[in-house]
């Protein structure tokens, strides 16, 4: 078969499992309030407020991810050497990862709350992490797999030269940040701090002084995570799956479009320039339009 | 960051006695996994955890001032360091046998080429966080010294666990061409930044960080001893792995003003 076809392919598979893996890797991080949330859930009971949310301090999620994506992919790239499916070896290297990530995760919670658990009589919930720690490691492993298979495309189908585990540990990192930097918007601190105006940001004062009820009973961070599944997670998908399959597009446009590797590498940029203008004007238009919309913020 | 106090709890061993050991344990598993290749992953892997657990405790002293959201931070940086000090030190006897004439036994230092490039490296670091970047922190220039050696042991020892043996011709196609030590800068660094992350807060205790640190570490020997198939350490590691974690919930349960069942918030003294 045509090896531009072959490629484009490829890319479409990396980018629609990079999309996967981006909105598993959000709501996975929501359930367990890491990286950005985490510092208030952490400062909450010191203002008084008992909560039922999963602390999960891992790092923040990018290197957290590129620890996960890294050990699937070490060990699915080992196992692959004995000549084993790659599928599989795929899955047992997500697996592993799983293990390796509830280890992290339950001893992250028990860590954070404990201490800080006799001073300011914050308990330690059993059943917090008895019901969080599925949806944790389980989302997880959809997206360590996800990301793993698309470091396997990139290193096979798309001409990445990196070993197998180094490509897993950057997109790890890679998948981590988008979670963070798009995902944690959808979260972050608005939601955990529902019961003042929005959009006012967190004055140091109220710092701390989370929301612990849910729209019925004590929240957690299944909450968190069934009100971010609706945007955020798939917004999160979106943008990393959009990354993905756009930067790889352009490399392939420049291989279609041009004759030696220096008019290649030329299209490929003169690409990637377009599509950073375009996305800039669309962000300008979004961000004008919304501030004719609702008018700056007015604390009444 | 008021979240980022405790660390100051009264230490179950001094720093220096854990940083020790973990050296001087490191150092000989790299010898037993070079002159027993059959032993690399079982005996190298399992003395290099004592590496990492040094460098959790020392992230533990230097982070309890106030670090806050700087753990892991700090944590990346120790391992940054200590990748450039493991490839500088197996690049730089390579170096002097090929290129200047030296003789081979100058190859079975590089385990001690490591650690005093580490230290040099580590020394010049604290020294520039302390005068440019002015970090007010008066144990900044030891404890960057110290996890830099840590940091740099920790990624020898797995790369060399797994590749067996710390010889060039051994450790670079075996763990630097492939990859693996990618996955030994963040898996032996979640290890020496992860155990005071996690038990941070007024209430922390060297003993629970230590637990914990002590079972990262060997869940980053589980790691390389799956990656590597090799079966005995696979068993070993996880058996140790689920006793040390075990006595660390333990711990954490005991050392909880309460641990709840239900989901119920314990009424507010009014």
């Amino acid at each position: 078969m045509d090896p531009t076809l072959l490629a484009l392919g490829a890319l479409a598979f990396a980018g629609a499992s990079a999309t996967v893996a981006g909105c598993a890797e959000d709501l996975e991080s929501d359930v367990g309030s890491q990286s950005n949330p985490n510092s208030q859930v952490q400062l909450g009971p010191q203002m008084g407020n008992i909560h039922r949310y999963f602390n999960k301090a891992i790092s923040g999620e990018p290197v957290a991810y590129g620890l996960y994506v890294a050990v699937a992919g070490l060990i699915a790239w080992a196992l692959m050497n004995t000549g084993l499916n790659v599928l599989l070896a795929i899955v047992i290297g997500a697996g592993v990862a799983a293990i390796v990530h509830g280890a992290y995760a339950v001893s992250a919670y028990l860590g954070r709350i404990v201490g800080q658990s006799k001073n300011f009589g914050q308990p330690v919930y059993m059943d917090v992490i008895m019901t969080h720690i599925g949806p944790i490691v389980g989302h997880g492993f959809i997206a360590v797999f996800c990301m793993l298979l698309a470091a396997y495309l990139a290193g096979t189908a798309l001409g990445n030269p990196f070993p197998l585990p180094l490509i897993a540990l950057i997109f790890g990192i890679t998948v981590g940040s988008i979670g963070s930097s798009t995902g944690d918007v959808h979260y972050g601190a608005e939601r955990e701090y529902q019961k003042y105006p929005f959009g006012g940001g967190i004055p140091v004062a109220n710092q701390g002084d989370i929301d612990i009820k849910a729209e019925t009973g004590i929240r957690n961070g299944m909450d968190s995570s069934y009100f971010c599944s609706r945007l955020g997670g798939p917004l999160t998908g979106l943008c990393f799956g959009l990354i993905v399959f756009l930067d790889g597009w352009r490399g392939i446009i420049g291989s279609i479009l041009g004759g030696d590797l220096i008019t290649k590498s030329a299209i490929a940029i003169v690409v990637g320039i377009i599509i950073v203008a375009i996305a800039a004007y669309i962000n300008r238009v979004i961000e004008v339009y919304a501030r004719n919309k609702y008018g700056p913020y007015t604390n009444r | 960051m008021s979240h980022g106090g405790g660390g100051h709890a009264a230490e179950l061993y001094p720093e220096n006695q854990i940083l020790i050991v973990g050296v001087v344990l490191s150092i000989v598993g790299m010898y037993i996994a070079q002159f027993i290749p059959q032993l690399a992953m079982l005996v190298g892997g399992l003395l290099t955890v004592a590496a990492t657990v040094a460098g959790a405790n020392t992230t533990r002293r230097v982070a309890a001032y106030g670090l806050g959201t700087g753990v892991p931070s700090i944590g990346m940086l120790s391992l940054g360091m200590g990748t450039v000090a493991a490839l500088s030190g197996v690049l730089l006897a390579n170096g002097m046998v090929t290129q200047y004439g030296f003789s081979n036994v100058v190859l079975y230092l590089i385990p001690i080429f490591v650690a005093v490039i580490a230290i040099v490296l580590g020394f010049i670091v604290g020294k520039l966080t302390v005068k440019p970047i002015g970090m007010k922190i008066p144990i900044m220039v030891e404890s960057m010294t110290k996890l830099a050696l840590m940091g740099a042991l920790s990624i020898m020892g797995f790369c060399v666990a797994f590749a067996g043996g710390f010889l060039p011709n051994v450790v670079i196609p075996g763990a630097v061409n492939n990859g693996i030590i990618g996955l030994a800068f963040i898996a032996a660094g979640m290890a020496i930044l992860h155990p005071f992350n996690a038990c941070l807060g007024p209430n922390e205790s060297h003993k629970r960080t230590l637990l914990l640190a002590v079972a990262c570490g060997l869940l980053t020997w589980f790691i390389f001893s799956v990656a590597s198939l090799d079966v005995v350490s696979i068993i070993v590691s996880a058996v140790l792995w689920a006793i040390v974690y075990r006595l660390f919930v333990k711990q954490s349960l005991n050392d909880a003003c309460d641990v709840l069942y239900i989901p119920e918030l314990p009424k507010k003294e009014m």
